[in-house]
């Protein structure tokens, strides 16, 4: 079993399932020839050649346009958008062909495809190449969407999402692609969806994150439990739909929540978790549930990537402050 | 021999990142062959060949990351170039200065083992630094790494290490030159060998090998995290398991482990789903109701008739309960055969009975689980004191309610949550504030609760006082000689009634510190006194109050105080007004000013004033008339 990346994880989970899977076809800008900016799909079309791994033009309409016909058809198509940002030309028809494909049709036909799209800043990248626009797809009926948050989840995750039947947005943080390995064994063991995962427990405060904000998150728990402050720390995973019950019942345990997301702070996943916690496990809040997030602006450049990102300190802060409250 | 330097390759990127090279060194190359694909942003280029000859050097390996500006490789030969264009079509000529540069040094290249080192970015992506000190010397000898130059970056200082072995035969600049990045900043004849690119850029030296893409810089790390199996409940499972285990409502005590350890893998979790009784029996029985397959239609109608789902029997397709199946149940059950028919109690109905019970005190700041356990155990909210940081009301201060232990409304907010200290261990005992110290406690808290606190500043200026002159009798006269003018802020002012009473009379409170607090002494009918008589009066209280034989009549009834905290230190304040005072005047340590005057620029002294009111019952027009009358009466020789 070897340590590998994040970035390493998707590429052994696509050519596992792709070599189990026949109907499964890998498309989009650069990933064939060249395996991907990323290298996520590096070695794929060396492996399976020229019908199954495709480079497309740079027309993302074109690629999500594609993929609705491929999945109308019986393909799992698993296009990536290179950037999340540029997903804007295809958001039309994921959003109004895609998502609601089963229902318009009475599930006369069904959309399986799996979108995977690079998300979120700290890279030092060039304008809109950093944005975390998951809550935009999450809005949608008829979307998943999923947020690995290291190298085992990335391969567990993305293999339920190739063999889920409906369309899931798999959201990968490049900023953690190759900052841990785990030791993953390629034994196509998918991982559940729409279910969070724990990975710390205590009863002092829970801490609630997703993807790459999952590493700061992580961080941040090991700094209060020096303290002797001990914590829950959740990641959702699977942000649409959205396993509340986890959550619920941390909070009822701990009292004290507070979200980490690295989108802007209005209208994000964590102002859901917050209302479906505030209208449901009021009655266990000792403190108000705090919210560590990136700003209402557009994601900065470089230099103030930094200030703009939540970090350790932030996110102990606000921690502490929910724990003094009450 | 000739260095061939890493141009632009057409985006204005900083750097590109070597995805292969297409020669080795010791091959025979043409010019405008491809020799190296390079990855920048979303492409990768390949570069041709700018000379015909024999490689002999290749910076760099797969993976590396390259400036633009930096080797990329060496070539020996007859000097053929390929034209620059090939390199960087889409570059239009005047873009970028480093790629001119790069440019340049490809159209004259530097001799053999010659090598110019520039300043790379140091990592904050600013487009300088500045020379602080140089730590070598031309004609020194420096091994690859060593520290050469100290550069000051906006936030700090960095050593930038030698990228090779050899001798320094040029430095560009010396200590507070600012070099631009990407510019020459050290030359030297090389002796081999090149230092890694950590040391200058530690940023992107973190990149491995396999790392693509060139948009910006993908942290690298090489750190083996394990998943780790929680352990709280005594059951080995990793989160995937758990998480699995969860959403099938799976209690993972009845599995059994087949992974390493005896680890509860997510195959166990499924076997034990689909074989309940064998290994694992599913959690509570509340998510029945939850599993059966039942549409809305029939959903609704189970609720409307306040049906339990669990005692109706499915027949629908697939298993489905159908609306006839919630009518035949129901049926049966008006019937008597099929036990009770249980209510579904509405979530809303749940939360409405707990609600009710709490305490509903208004104004009272508390979390609803605090509200919820106060209710619980009898304690009325509105009599406990919150210590939390907006008032609020704690578990612990419900706890501290029902020992007796009201204490905790007078003392100074005491630390909340049981949760041990962050910092050091705090050495002494709280004590509790009695006496002087206590009323001050209450009458400023009164005091910041009610009034409304303007402040103006001023210097009086006392270089015309008569030798001998006593600062203290002066102020106090001065005071009296502003409310004779300015009588509005010599009153009294009742917040309850709205009542202002405006006094004829001044009596003078005057803040005195003492080892037992602070106490203010007043002096009656101070108009009717001179100085020495006013000072001869303070003198009194003030004796009065070191041998505790103040009496409360020569401690109310103030009008308007003054507070002389500048015989101690500072210079201005904000003094607390007490109601139903409107005013307080402090008095800061006098000090020397430079002024213009008739003569020219003279050393005056200074009393420096601070004057507080309460607009409520004043204006700001009658403080500064007040201030000016007191200015004028300080002013004056005696």
């Amino acid at each position: 079993m070897d340590a590998i990346t994040l970035i390493e994880a998707v590429n052994l989970a696509l050519a596992s399932e792709m070599a189990r899977d026949e109907s499964i076809l890998v498309f989009g800008e650069d990933v064939g020839l060249n395996g991907g900016v990323f290298r996520a799909t590096d070695g794929l079309h060396a492996k399976f050649g020229d019908d199954r791994v495709m480079d497309t033009p740079l027309a993302e309409a074109m690629i999500a346009g594609l993929s609705v016909g491929l999945a109308a058809q019986g393909f799992k198509p698993v296009p990536e958008i290179q950037f999340m940002g540029f997903v804007f030309p295809a958001f039309n028809q994921i959003a109004t062909a895609a998502a609601r494909m089963r229902n318009r049709t009475r599930g006369r036909l069904s959309q399986p495809m799996t979108i995977r799209m690079p998300y979120g800043g700290g890279i030092h990248a060039p304008e809109h190449h950093s944005e975390s626009t998951e809550a935009l797809f999450a809005h949608i009926p008829g979307l998943k969407v999923v947020i690995p948050s290291n190298p085992t989840r990335a391969y567990g995750l993305l293999l339920a999402a190739l063999r889920d039947p409906d369309p899931v947005l798999f959201l990968e943080p490049k900023r953690v692609y190759r900052l841990v390995k785990h030791e993953v064994e390629d034994n196509g063991e998918a991982f559940p969806l729409e279910t969070c995962f724990i990975d710390r427990e205590g009863d002092d405060i829970t801490l609630v994150s997703w993807g790459a904000m999952m590493h700061e998150t992580l961080l941040a728990a090991t700094e209060l439990e020096k303290d002797g402050v001990t914590v829950d720390v959740i990641d959702v995973a699977t942000i649409a739909p959205m396993d509340m019950g986890t959550i619920f019942e941390s909070v009822r345990k701990t009292g004290r929540l507070v979200i980490v997301q690295e989108a802007p702070r209005s209208g994000g996943i964590g102002s859901e978790i917050a209302a479906e916690v505030a209208e449901h496990e009021i009655m266990s809040l000792l403190a108000p549930i705090g919210r560590v997030a990136g700003y209402d602006t557009v994601m900065p450049y470089a230099k103030l990537e930094g200030q703009y990102m939540p970090s350790v300190e932030r996110i102990l802060e606000e921690a502490r402050r929910i724990l003094d409250f009450s | 021999m000739s260095k061939f330097l890493l141009p632009d390759l057409g985006e204005g990127l900083p750097d590109a990142e070597i995805v292969k090279w297409l020669v080795k060194e010791g091959d025979q190359i043409t010019a405008g062959d491809d020799m190296v694909e390079m990855s920048t942003a979303k492409a990768v280029v390949e570069v041709p060949a700018p000379f015909t000859g024999t490689v002999t050097k290749l910076y760099g390996q797969p993976g590396d990351v390259i400036d633009t500006g930096n080797p990329l490789i060496e070539i020996t030969g007859d000097g053929e170039e390929a034209p620059i264009e090939a390199l960087a079509e889409d570059t239009p000529a005047d873009t970028d200065e480093v790629a001119k540069e790069a440019a340049i040094e490809v159209a004259a290249p530097t001799s053999a083992g010659h090598e110019v080192f520039r300043l790379p970015d140091l990592g904050e992506g600013l487009p300088d630094a500045e020379i602080v000190q140089w730590l070598v010397q031309e004609g020194a000898e420096v091994t690859a790494g060593d520290t050469m130059v100290e550069m000051s970056t906006a936030k700090a200082v960095v050593e930038v290490p030698a990228p090779h072995s050899g001798i320094i035969t040029r430095m560009h600049g010396g200590p507070g030159d600012v070099i631009k990045t990407g510019h020459p900043l050290v030359e030297f004849a090389t002796g081999g060998g090149t230092a890694p690119k950590t040391s200058a850029v530690p940023e992107k030296s973190a990149k491995s090998a396999d790392a693509a893409t060139v948009v910006g810089a993908v942290m690298v790390g090489n750190t083996v995290e394990k998943e780790s199996a929680v352990s709280g409940d005594g059951m080995k499972a990793g989160p995937a398991a758990r998480a699995l285990a969860r959403k099938m409502k799976l209690d993972l005590s009845g599995l059994k482990g087949s992974g390493k350890d005896g680890e509860i893998t997510l195959a166990d979790v499924r076997a034990g789903a689909e074989n309940p009784s064998a290994s694992a029996a599913p959690v509570a029985a509340t998510s029945a109701p939850l599993d059966l397959k039942i549409g809305p239609a029939a959903r609704a109608l189970a609720d409307g008739l306040g049906l339990d789902l669990s005692l109706v029997t499915p027949t629908g397709a697939r298993g489905t309960v159908s609306k006839r199946d919630v009518l035949v149940a129901a049926r049966g059950m008006i019937a008597g055969n099929g036990g009770a028919v249980v209510p579904v109690v509405a979530p809303g109905t749940v939360m409405g009975t707990v609600m009710g019970a709490v305490s509903t005190a208004k104004g009272v700041k508390a979390m609803p689980k605090v509200r919820a356990y106060a209710s619980q155990k009898g304690v009325d909210l509105s009599r406990v004191k919150g210590t939390g940081p907006i008032g609020n009301i704690s578990i612990d201060d419900v706890n501290a309610a029902l020992k007796g232990d009201f204490a905790v409304t007078t003392a100074a907010p005491s630390a909340t949550y049981q949760l041990p200290p962050r910092t050091a261990l705090v050495s002494g005992e709280p004590e509790k504030l009695i006496g002087p110290r206590r009323v001050m406690a209450q009458a400023m808290s009164k005091a910041r609760d009610e009034v409304v606190k303007t402040s103006i500043f001023d210097e009086a200026d006392i270089a015309a006082w008569v030798p001998g002159s006593d600062v203290t009798a002066r102020i106090m006269r001065a005071i009296i000689a502003g409310c004779m003018i300015e009588p509005a802020v010599n009153a009294w002012y009742n917040s309850e009634t709205g009542e202002k009473t405006t006094h004829k009379s001044v009596h003078l409170g005057v803040a005195v510190d003492s080892p037992r607090g602070l106490f203010v002494p007043v002096i009656q009918e101070a108009e009717t006194k001179s100085g020495p008589e006013l000072r001869a009066v303070l003198n009194t209280r003030r004796g009065a109050i070191t041998d505790g034989s103040i009496k409360p009549a020569d401690m109310s009834g103030a009008t308007i105080t003054l507070s002389n905290f500048g015989m101690i230190a500072g210079r201005f304040a904000t003094p607390i007004v007490v109601p139903p005072e409107v005013a307080i005047i402090g008095i800061g340590g006098l000090f020397e000013k430079l002024v213009m005057d008739e003569k020219g620029i003279a050393n005056h002294r200074m009393i420096p004033v601070s004057l507080t009111f309460d607009h409520r019952a004043c204006t700001g027009g009658e403080a500064a008339r007040f201030l000016g009358a007191m200015l004028a009466d300080l002013r004056l020789p005696n």
